[in-house]
């Protein structure tokens, strides 16, 4: 069983019995409790009122918070994957631009390269750590506040310049980095990103231009990408 | 303990809302969880658990 098939599973056991226990809380009259018979488990029997008081107790706060938590675990894993950035039109042209075998884009290079297994856009756009995949997680909050009031304008413009440790962390100390010499003498404007890797190493994503309703390539960039099969693992 | 009527329908609206989203997580979906579900969930403990710590100390528990 995948992770995916258990959170579903659980987050429906959950609502599913938060539903059907709300229900009978809401019709209930915990004034005149008292006055009904007691509540038998099988094993033992409840006062009416203890039994009223601990499944309202279960249904809106112990139920409610496993929900919380299941369904915060399945935003935090799920945005992981590169389906999740393409639910949103607006990421479809990086998405389909990475999947595309003639796109001499960086990001396409190292997808059709295999540099990155799994979670491609994750990798690059969070940093290491608790903090970083914090920062990310957070910059994704306000994407979804954004996307889902409709309060963005295409071609979406990055907020921040793009931190070149995002390449170092992998590439630096590595054979094929250390051996340019180049690298060498601009090392320190790298690290202190006044110098962009993409000076260099061409653009990550398909152009702004590309990227504008209206243009040639639009339509096709838009479209709903097709996912391989590994990339559903 | 006073009646919990809409604390029980705002936890059915939230379960509702996080059901769909666990099943189709699109955006929309995760919108309506983080931006609604969650804060209905929310509120409904925070009502439940002031009417429970009222009549705790009405009983003279707390």
């Amino acid at each position: 069983m995948n992770w995916i098939t258990l959170v579903r599973a659980l987050g429906s056991l959950t609502c599913l019995l938060t539903l059907v226990g709300a229900w009978f809380i809401a019709r209930r009259n915990f004034a005149r409790l008292s006055e009904r018979p007691d509540v038998s488990l099988g094993i033992t029997k409840l006062p009416a009122t203890a039994f009223w008081k601990i499944a309202a107790f279960a249904c809106i706060v112990i139920l409610p918070a496993a929900t919380i938590a299941i369904a915060n675990y399945h935003t935090f894993v799920g945005v992981h994957e590169v389906q999740a950035c393409s639910q949103c039109h607006v990421m479809r042209p990086m998405v389909n631009d990475l999947h595309d075998p003639e796109s001499d884009n960086l990001a396409a290079r190292h997808y059709k390269n295999g540099y990155i297994p799994t979670g491609q856009c994750y990798a690059c756009h969070s940093d290491y750590g608790f903090s970083g995949d914090l920062a990310a997680k957070m910059e994704g909050y306000r994407h979804l506040a954004r996307y889902t009031s409709r309060t963005y304008r295409e071609p979406l413009a990055a907020r921040t310049r793009f931190d070149n440790h995002q390449c170092l962390k992998c590439h630096q100390g590595k054979t094929a980095f250390e051996g340019v010499h180049v690298h060498r003498d601009v090392l320190a404007r790298l690290e202190s990103s006044n110098m962009s890797c993409l000076n260099c190493h061409g653009r990550a994503h398909p152009t702004r231009a590309d990227r504008t309703p209206g243009s040639a390539r639009y339509d096709a960039l838009v479209a709903p990408p097709v996912f391989a099969e590994a990339d559903h693992e | 303990m006073n009646e919990l009527k809409w604390e029980a329908m705002a936890v059915a609206l939230a379960s509702l809302i996080s059901l769909v989203y666990v099943w189709q997580p699109g955006p929309y979906p995760m919108g309506a969880f983080t931006f609604i579900a969650q804060p209905l969930f929310l509120v409904a403990i925070a009502s439940y658990a002031w009417k429970a710590v009222k009549e705790l100390h009405e009983r003279g528990v707390l």
